[in-house]
Formats: C-alpha cells, structure tokens, sequence
C-alpha cells in the first residue's frame, strides 16, 4: 500500500518544524495510539519497558534535552502503537530505523516493521519540508510504502485507507498545536541538532 | 475468564437464569448455556443471519449481541415455534409452510429465516413477494436460492389468514401475530391498502398465482 | 401422512421405467405410495423445522475441550519460533500443540488427494495467509480464543507469491522449497485430446475464434461450516469423529492411515450437514488436530471452523485461467475445439478429483456439440494461496469446461452474426447418435438436445426479447436486453471403478436394505446427504421397486461403523450410483419376496408375478391370489420357505458400467441499465434433463439453488489476494454471496431421456444448475453489447465491470444530475 500526503503549517517555519519533528517525545505525544518511541539499545525488551511519562517538549523543554533526544541517523527506535481498524486493534511492537537525516534540505527517510499477535506491517516512509511560497509556514510533503499482512489486511484498501489518513491528519493537527506554542526556537537548539551530524 | 454475571433470559415462555461472562454472545448462550442448539452459527461478521431469534418480538442477529445486553428480554427461538397458540397438529404455519413449499435443503439456516419469516408476518400478515424477499434478505441460503422460501412464507401467511377469517382472529390475536380486527377483513380484501379487490385470501391465492408451478400446468403430458 | 396421497395427482407422468417390455413404456406415476415420479413431502423436514437438526457444533460431550487455530497472518514466512507458554499459563488451557508435538505422533503431515503431502501444523514454513500453525486446547471456546492471542510466534516474512503466471515466472519466490524435487511452482501438464489432427482442422477452417477467459476463485461457502469432535476411547481403544463430512468411509480409511490406528477402531460419523458442495470433501488439519489432542488428552476435542477460516484455508474452487479456440465453416458448423488452462492449485496439490484426473473431467469441454477434433493443455502451479480445486458443485472440472464451450459457441454466432440457438441447434449430437463417443474420450449415454433447447426457447419467449433487444437498441432506451442461452451436457455419477477411484478405492457405493417382521424397512446407504433429500428419494426409489409405502422406509446414511461402504456424496453420484444400488437391492429383496410368496400363495415361484402399480404379488392369470409385501415380510420371519434363509434382506455394491450424462438447456434475459452497469434477471428458463425422476419437487429445489449459486459466480463471487498475499476475499463481507434480493423467480421445465444403463433410468441433477448457468449468465450480458463489438465480460460481473465494458464500446450513459456530496457538513446538492 502506498500512502502519501502534504501537510501546510502556516506559521511555523521550516526549521522549527523540522526540530518538533526530530524529537521522539513530540513525535510519540501527537501521534494517538503511540505509547512511547525510544531508542532501542541492546538491552531493550518489549515485555518489561515501561513508557517515560510527563516529558516536556518545546517550549517547556530543555533545549539540550531536546536536541540530545533528537532522532539520530542510522539508530534503531522501538515505539509501541496500536491502531483501530474497524474490529482489528493490534497493538504493533515496531522498530523503526531512522535511514537518513538531511538538516539542509530538511529530509528524514526510515524504515520500519511492527508486528501484533495477528498482522504484522513493514514500510519505507519519508517527510521533507519545504518552504510555504507565501509567508513564514511550512510545506511538509509525507510519503509512506507498506505492506500489511493479517486480519488487519483483510479488511482491504477501503477500511485502512480512511484510517491511515485520519492518523495522519490528527498526527499532523496536533503538531501544529505543539509547533504554534513554540514562540521562538532558540536557535541554538537547531544549531546543536545541526552540530551533531 | 472474567467476572461472570447473573442474567435473566425467558426463552420461549420459560424463565432461565445464567451466569455468564460480559463478553458472552447471546448466541452462545443459548446454544451451550440453555442447550438450545436450534439456533445456529454461519459466519463471523453478521452476515448471514443463521443466528436469528425474536427479542421482544424483533428478530435480531444473536452473534451481534451480548447476553448480558438481553437481560430480562422475552427470546424467541425456532424451538419455541410449536408451542405458539398458532401451532396446531404440533407445527407453527410457517413450520408447516417450509416442509409444504419445499423451503429447506440441508436445513441450517432454515431456523433463522422461521424466525424472520415470524417477524415479518407479525408486523405485515399478507407481505408482498418484495417484501418478503426484503425481510429475509439479511439471511443467507446457499441451498435453496429462496425461490420455495417466498412461497413458504406465502403458504404461512395464507393460513394464518384463512385461520384468522374463520376463528374472527381469535387464535391470531391470543398469539399477539395480529390484530383481531383483520379477521373481519379477511373474508373479502387482504387486508393490504391498495387492494385490487381480486381472489381473496381465505379461498383464493391472491400472492400464490404469481408462481406458476411448471410442472403443474405447464409441462408435457 | 395423508399428504403424501394427496401429492399423487401432482406425480410426474412421464417416468419410464426401464423394466418395462414393449414398444409404449408404461406410465407410472408413483402409484400413491410415494414412488417414483411423485412429490413427496420431505421426510427429513421435521427435525430441521423445528430446531432439532443435529449438526456438528450441536454436539456436547462430558469433559469436552475446545481447539482454536492459531493461523499466520503472514503469507509466506519461515517460522522461528513458537512460544506458547503464555496460553500454557492460562489456566483454562490445557495444551498447546505445535507441529514439533504432532510429530511425536507422526501426524505433522498428511497426504492429499493428489499424492501431495500437507502440513497439519507448520513444520517450517508458512504456505499460505491463514495456515495452521497451532492450536491451543482449553476449556471453553473463549478461553481457546484467549489462548491463541498469547501465543508467540515469530516469523521470518518472506515474498509471496499469488498469481499463478507470476509464480511460473523465473524470478518468482518458490512456494515448495521443502520438496526435493522442486526448483520452481510448477506441479504438472496435463493434456487431452489430438493435437495434430486439431491443428490440422484449425488450419483449414474457414474461421477460427479465440477469447481468453478467467474462470475466477470460489469458494463453496455452505452456511454451515467444517469442524468436527474427536473423541477417544481409551477403554476400547476405539477413535470417535463425528464430523462435517461428505464421504465418511473415505474418510475413515483415509484417517486410519493418516493415524496409524486400525480402520475397524475408527468409527467416522456425518451427522446432518449444513450444505458441502465439495467443501467437505478433502480432510482439513483441524480434523487431524482435533484428534490427536483427543487421543493425547483422553478427552472429546471440538473444534469449528469460523466463516473467516473457512473461506481462507478450506477447499477453493476453480481457479482456470483459460484460452478458447473455435475452429468453424463458414456456415458455422464446428470442426475443432481447442483450450488452454492456466490452472491455480494454492500452495498444495489437494484438489480433490478421482486419482486418474488431475484435471477432473475437463475434457468433456466439447460440450453437446459433435466436433471431430479436439485439443486441450493445461498447466498447473503452486501459489501462496490455500490448497484446494475441489469439485464446487461442478462434478470434477465440468463447470470449467462447460463455461469455455458455451462462451466459445456464443463467441463464434457473434463472430458469424448466426443466433445463437441457431449455431448450436446446427451442432448438436442428433438423438440418434447416442451413445456417443466424443473426441476427448467420453461415452455419453443418451440424450436429446434439441428438445431440452426448443422447450427452453418457448418458455422464454425467445422472439420476443429478441424483438424488445432490437427495439431499445434502436431506441437508445436506458436499459439494455441481452439475451444468453448455455446447452450444456455435464458428465457424473463417478465411477466405473476401473476408470475412478479416490486414493486408490473404486468409486462403486452401496445399499443395503433390510426388511422388518412388521413390514417396513430400513436403507443404508454409503451416500451422505448434505440437503439433497435422501432420506426421502432414497425411500422413493424402495417404494417402487417393492411396492411398499414411502412412510414405512427409513433412510440410514453416515455412520460408519452400520452403513455399507460407500464413497460419497458429490459430483451429483448419489443417484447415478447409489440410487442403483438401492434400486439393485430392492430387486434382490424382490426375487426373495417372490419365492416366500409362492410359498404362502402355495404356488409356484415362476408363476408369481409382481405388479408395480399396486405393488403385489400374484399368481399369474389370478389376480385376486395376491399378497401384499407386509404379508411377505411377515412370512420371512415366522413362515420362510424351507431351504432358504430366513429373514428379508439384500445388499449391493453397485459398479457402475458407465458415467451419466444429464443436459438440459437455459436461458437468461438481463436488463441491463446503461447508467450503473447493473444487471438484472427479466427471464430466467431452466430445462433440464436428468433421466427418469425421482422426485420432482426436490430436483425443483436443487435447481433453484444451484441457479443461485450461478448468479453469484457469475455476479459477484470472488476470492481475492492483494500483492501482500492477503486474502481480501476472505469473509462475509467481502465474499458476497447473493442474498433473496439477488435473487429473481426461476421458471423451470424439464424433459425425461432416461439412462439406458441405469437401473431406474435416472442420472442425477444436484451440479446441473451451477454447471449451466454462469455460461448462459455471462452470455447474456455479452449479447446485450455483442453488437457494439463486446465479446466478453469477465466474471464476477459487478456493476463497475459491466460499466466499464458498456463505456468501452459507447453504450454507456452518464447520470442524468450531478450529485455534489460534501461530507464535512453532511449534506449534498443536486442541480
């Protein structure tokens, strides 16, 4: 299945939407369903993790914090979502490994596989954020190929193609929220994210 | 299993209490807890309808629904059809229109489509071919394709409206299937709005002559 | 029952029975005791109307477990690991059982049909979306249903491949690494018929059509699904299964091998079935799950299929993507036939078809026309589909074959702009030319085509739809009239024994009846009933042949440790096979009856005679030294002729001496509206032939349904895979099967060509409808754009897909408004 989709933010500029979009905890809390995304070190196991709760993000945050949490190139992430799809709600242990990450031109690629006790889903996803032609917002272009095996499969195009956008466009909805709040970027925040690639 | 609760089920006139789990399906109920296995399960998405009983005189699909959501609900199964005030020499009209009319093959979904066919006639006593079609359209046969369905349901409503023109709807009425004044009717119009005035329902076959019976009329000799 | 007297007069007169000498047969019509030819009430109906049917879910036993299926969601993946201590956990979980504890037993596989071998469980890698993996035994459905979420089971996903010419592609995953043998999908060729004489033909035919034509994945999708209760007996070492089955000897000589436990230790037992059509005919893994957890816990084991499984793992049918060729003069007189098949067989090779047949009987595709030379090819591959091929109410293939003759023909008339009835009327094999050896091999016993044609056509008021059609063409009216004919022949009643077997067992059957001091009678039977009404037929034909009442017969059938050995029912073979056996039995039980009746009637035996109308025997020349059968059966037991047996009872395995060939002709007019594509039935004639009759209600009844069955075939029926290997055909929702409002009123006629090789005459009908109809279906939607230049529609022939061919070809319309919708705010304005 291919999904694929733009987003408009009018009055966040790209690179604050590029750092809101680089932290796990900002990505996990606007994203319904997600209990946590974290990164996956060696001794990480599904049964025993338990979520962090209360983590600031921006503005509350600490911009160090931020920028040390930010999503890394090559790393290995573990997020735990369940989806609702008519009667289907696997709850998906997923990793996602982040590919590429492009602080120019503002690009991030991954990939990922989640799998529940009857579907399971692997995909090739991207964003890019582009500059909106009028004023100071934002044009994030999303794009995602999977292929989804199970009951959640069965239900067809019809039934997932609704649900895959309305996520997305509640993922997008609440970022803007979280984005609009972020007055000022403190731009060594950006820097600092910058710095470590 | 989770906590089981008490509930109230009075199936075919007779009270049962059970104790079952929240998520028990009524279906399931009836089948295992109260050893009625009349009816029957077809498929796992409501389509087929095979687990169709009356609850509080609407049918509905039992898969669809939780035991404890029919707590203190009056049920009717198929089982309980021979025991209508309607049921004479043991079977229910409609019971009687299916063995007439041919109306069952393997006989699965035979009980859900008595169950439909009660709803139907409960609320319209002289259906039209459509909306007979139309009532049963939530059941599914792969045996018979519902041709002898129809006109077992035909055959049904034509008795219980002969029976109905003869007693004054006295058995209809006790049976709560109808009215005791379409009884009156009876005897010259169908009882349906636009009646056309044709072969009335106690001697004639007012819906029946739409199907001609090849093998009666029609065919070689 | 009074009404079985009363249903005398509706008795069908034309059966001709063929014991009768002379130049004018007899008319008999049932004689008033339920025999042949009359409209019997059903004797099974009681129990069904009144909810006391006693189906395989219905059963309870004391400590009875429940067995649930833990499936792959993936369709194709190797398995790394199954952990299923989490469901041990549960307390209501007894055990979980993957393949590694099956082979303990030797029971991790089993073989199909088709000399494949499947897996019962998983052994390493995943086939097919769905497939069994484990199962986990509890207490009770839900905790079995709790219990199979928390097993773990950790896949290596792979590429799947679901498209049989993808899977025969050089780079395509292969499906049955696990075979030595095999390096790509490929199963088998398989060929009939001349290939050079046809090519010969072909050559130097005036005109020669071809059209490709995709016979589309089915499934049987009776209301009642598979499943069964196993249950062991430690104290007689004694294996119980009383299971949804359509073969319960095949299947008890199949399990014994399968189990290792002795044949006469497994008792197999059909209760009543809820509709089969082939679905249960092959054995399933969650059988033989079933069992050995009973066997390994001592307890009864239940399992049932859920309508998701069923659809998604049980016998698939059809699957032919297939090539016609016509070749033809210019007049239109055929001269060869040609096909070549692209066969889907799922990830096993378990079609289930007499072992000679891979192909079943496809070959029949020359159909009811004479045709001089013919061809046929066929392919066959593995696929990351669940295994299957079964015979869907099809007898073995023939619903493939009739398909490709009946669209080809419509294909050639529209090629040569000749009717339709016309062009097969001109090709017909002549009433005289039976029997009638045709180019593929096939015997066809009897037979009287264009009878069966010309009823059809004067009951479907032939010229005038073909007047309306012309009409509203030329008035460019909103709907459309197309009008399709399908003369088909189908061939049943498997087997002669040297031609037929399953798993190496001739496929006779048998009866055996036997008669009671008080005069009545019980039939065993080695048929199985899944609605067809044996217990009633099967009485009928008993009626007859021994002048006893149809009330006073009790049919037996299903279980197997009291019913003779017999094969089973399908391919429309209970008649054809046991229905002589019975009849055969019933003569037997006759002769005997004779010779106690020269006994009581102090005669002797040559001069007694029977006569069928009244049922009696008599002294020849003295009608009134008569006795009755009640009279003789009493005789048996308290009076029996000195150097004889006593007792009344005979027994026969029938082997038949040829296959039967019922034919029949229907035609369907649609209307077809040109703004949503969608069809519906204006006319709906079906003529069949089926020999003599038993009973003609319920061959009414079988026609109505298999009818039905043809308009889901043909409308909206299909199961699908998406790239993924998701079936996403795979339930009720998606596999549309056509309620009563699909469904129009059938008008159905019939003519009588009994079987010159059968006891009674008659051949059998049960596949005849679903065989006929979607040829004659398709062919009408056709005809409504043949003009234009469409020469197929594929099926299933949704509205979008008639549509679309309507628009192709300009006949199309457009909505008369546009409709805007706006869903924010829920409201939608017209202009």
């Amino acid at each position: 299945m291919e999904f694929e989709g733009e987003f408009e933010l009018e009055d966040v500029p790209p690179d604050k939407a590029w750092v809101v979009l680089s932290d796990p905890i900002a990505v996990r809390d606007a994203l319904k369903g997600c209990q946590y995304i974290t990164p996956m070190d060696d001794d990480f196991e599904w049964d025993s993790y338990e979520a962090e709760e209360g983590v600031e993000t921006l503005p509350e945050a600490d911009a160090d914090a931020v920028a040390d949490r930010a999503f890394e190139a090559g790393r290995d992430y573990a997020a735990l979502m369940q989806v609702g799809v008519g009667s289907v709600k696997p709850k998906f242990e997923t990793t996602v490994t982040i590919e590429d990450r492009d602080d120019e031109t503002f690009e991030m690629t991954a990939t990922g596989s989640g799998s529940a006790s009857s579907s399971g889903f692997s995909m090739d996803s991207g964003m890019r954020i582009h500059e909106l032609e009028d004023g100071d917002g934002s044009r994030i272009e999303w794009w995602t190929e999977a292929d989804i095996s199970g009951r959640i499969a069965q239900l067809g195009g019809r039934v997932i193609n609704p649900v895959a956008d309305k996520i997305v466009n509640n993922f997008f909805g609440a970022i803007e929220s979280e984005m609009t709040d972020v007055e000022e970027t403190d731009s060594g925040v950006t820097d600092r994210i910058r710095g470590m690639f | 299993m989770t906590d089981e609760t008490e509930i109230t089920l009075t199936v075919n006139g007779t009270e049962h209490t059970v104790e079952v789990e929240p998520r028990r399906l009524l279906v399931h109920a009836i089948r295992e807890d109260l050893d009625l296995t009349g009816t029957h399960i077809g498929c796992d998405t409501g389509n087929c309808g095979a687990c169709t009983v009356l609850k509080d005189g609407e049918p509905i699909k039992s898969c669809l629904m939780f035991a404890t959501q029919a707590d203190g609900a009056e049920i009717l199964t198929v089982e309980g059809m021979e025991d209508l005030p309607a049921a004479d020499d043991d079977l229910h009209p409609l019971q009687e229109g299916f063995r007439e009319e041919h109306g069952l093959q393997c006989g699965y979904c035979t009980p859900g489509m008595l169950m439909a066919g009660k709803a139907l006639l409960d609320e319209n006593p002289e259906p039209e071919e459509d909306e007979i079609r139309e009532a049963i359209s939530g059941n599914l046969c792969r045996c018979t394709g519902y041709q002898n369905i129809v006109r077992s349901i035909e055959y049904a409503a034509d008795e219980l409206d002969a029976r109905a023109a003869t007693d004054g709807g006295a058995v209809a009425a006790a049976d709560g299937e109808r009215s005791a004044d379409a009884g009156g009717e009876a005897d010259t119009f169908c009882g349906l709005e636009d009646c056309c005035g044709g072969p009335d329902a106690s001697g004639g076959d007012h819906a029946g002559d739409q199907f001609e019976r090849e093998y009666l009329g029609g065919e070689e000799t | 029952m009074s009404s079985d007297r009363e249903r005398a007069p509706d008795a069908d007169t034309e059966y001709q029975h063929p014991e009768d000498d002379g130049p004018e047969p007899e008319k008999h019509c049932g004689h008033g005791r339920g025999g042949m030819g009359e409209e019997v009430n059903r004797k099974e109906d009681k129990r069904f109307i009144t909810g006391r049917g006693d189906y395989v879910d219905d059963i309870k036993k004391p400590g009875m477990l429940h067995c649930e299926i833990v499936r792959s969601p993936h369709a194709h993946a190797r398995v790394e690991e199954i952990d299923g201590s989490r469901a041990e956990a549960m307390d209501e979980v007894v055990a979980v059982l993957t393949a590694e504890d099956l082979l303990a037993h030797d029971l991790a596989t089993m073989p199909t049909l088709m000399d494949d071998t499947q897996d019962v469980l998983v052994n390493e890698k995943v086939k097919f979306q769905s497939q069994e993996v484990a199962a986990v035994i509890a207490e009770d459905r839900y905790a079995a249903k709790d219990g199979a979420q928390k097993v773990e089971v950790e896949y290596d996903v792979l590429d799947p491949v679901v498209d049989a010419e993808e899977a025969l592609e050089d780079d395509a995953p292969l499906v049955r690494d696990e075979l030595d043998d095999q390096e790509d999908n490929h199963i088998f060729d398989w060929e009939t018929g001349d290939k050079e004489e046809t090519d010969r033909v072909f050559e130097e035919a005036d005109v020669t059509v071809e059209e490709d034509m995709l016979y589309q994945r089915l499934h049987p999708a009776p209301i009642e699904t598979c499943g069964a209760v196993a249950d062991w007996d430690p104290g007689k070492d004694k294996m119980t299964v009383h299971m949804t089955s359509q073969a319960p000897h095949a299947h008890r000589t199949l399990f014994s091998q399968v189990s290792g436990i002795p044949e006469h230790k497994v008792r197999i037992v059909s209760p009543d079935v809820g509709g089969g059509f082939g679905n249960k005919v092959p054995i399933y893994p969650g059988y033989v799950v079933a069992a050995a957890a009973s066997y390994v816990l001592e307890e009864p084991v239940k399992w049932v299929e859920e309508r998701s499984e069923n659809i998604q793992t049980t016998g698939f049918a059809r699957d032919y993507d297939m090539t016609g060729e016509l070749a033809a003069t210019e007049d239109g007189e055929i001269k060869g036939v040609k096909v070549d098949v692209l066969a889907n067989h799922g990830a096993y090779n378990a079609a289930a078809q007499p072992s000679k047949f891979p192909a079943g009987f496809f070959n029949i595709f020359t159909g009811s026309y004479d045709i001089e030379a013919a061809h046929g090819s066929l392919t066959a591959a593995f696929t990351n589909t669940a295994p299957g091929g079964v015979a869907y109410r099809c007898s073995f293939r023939v619903t493939e074959a009739v398909y490709l003759i009946e669209r080809m023909v419509k294909v050639l008339a529209d090629e040569l702009d000749v009717d339709p009835a016309e062009i097969r009327r001109k090709n017909f094999i002549p009433s005289e030319a039976f029997p009638y050896e045709s180019a593929t091999g096939w015997n066809y016993d009897s037979g009287d085509y264009e009878k069966a044609l010309d009823k059809a056509l004067e009951m479907a008021d032939y010229e005038h739809y073909r007047e309306e059609q012309q009409r509203r063409l030329e008035e460019d009216a909103d709907k459309l009239i197309g009008i399709g004919i399908s003369s088909f022949t189908e061939v049943v009643g498997a087997g002669p024994g040297k031609q037929c077997d399953i798993a190496g067992i001739e496929m006779f059957d048998s009866a055996d009846l036997r008669v009671n001091p008080t005069g009545n009678a019980v039939l065993r039977v080695g048929v199985q009933t899944q609605g067809q009404g044996h217990e009633t037929t099967f009485a009928q034909i008993v009626a007859e042949e021994l002048g006893m009442d149809v009330d006073d017969i009790t049919v037996e059938h299903g279980d197997t440790d009291t019913e003779p050995y017999g094969l089973g029912t399908y391919g429309s073979r209970s008649t054809p096979v046991a229905g002589a056996a019975a009849a055969v039995a019933a003569r037997k039980v006759r002769d005997k009856a004779k010779s106690i009746a020269a006994n009581e009637l102090e005669a002797a035996e040559e001069d007694i005679e029977w006569d069928r109308e009244s049922g009696e025997f008599h002294v020849a020349g003295a009608p009134d030294r008569s006795i009755t059968i009640t009279e003789i059966a009493a005789g048996a037991y308290m009076n029996h002729p000195g150097g004889e047996e006593p007792g009344l009872e005979a027994t026969n395995y029938y082997d038949p001496p040829e296959m039967t060939y019922p034919f029949g002709s229907y035609i369907v007019v649609v209307e077809i509206d040109r703004e949503t594509g969608e069809v519906d039935f204006e006319k709906f004639v079906a003529v069949d032939d089926c020999g003599n009759r038993i009973n003609p209600m319920i061959i009414e009844g079988q026609i109505h349904g298999g009818l039905a069955q043809g308009i889901g075939t043909a409308m909206m029926e299909h199961v699908t895979y998406d790239d993924n290997g998701n079936v996403t055909g795979g339930d009720f929702m998606n596999y549309l099967l056509p309620t009563a409002n699909e469904i129009p009123n059938f008008e159905t006629g019939h003519t009588v060509t009994p079987s010159p090789h059968h006891p009674i005459g008659a051949k059998g009908v049960g596949e005849s409808p679903t065989v006929g109809s979607p040829p004659a279906i398709v062919n009408a939607v056709v005809d409504a754009m043949s003009e234009a230049g469409v020469s197929h529609v594929e099926m299933p022939m949704t509205p979008d897909v008639v549509w679309e061919k309507l628009d192709e070809v300009g006949l199309s319309h457009q909505p008369a408004r546009n409709v805007e919708f706006s869903v924010e705010d829920g409201e939608h304005a017209d202009d």
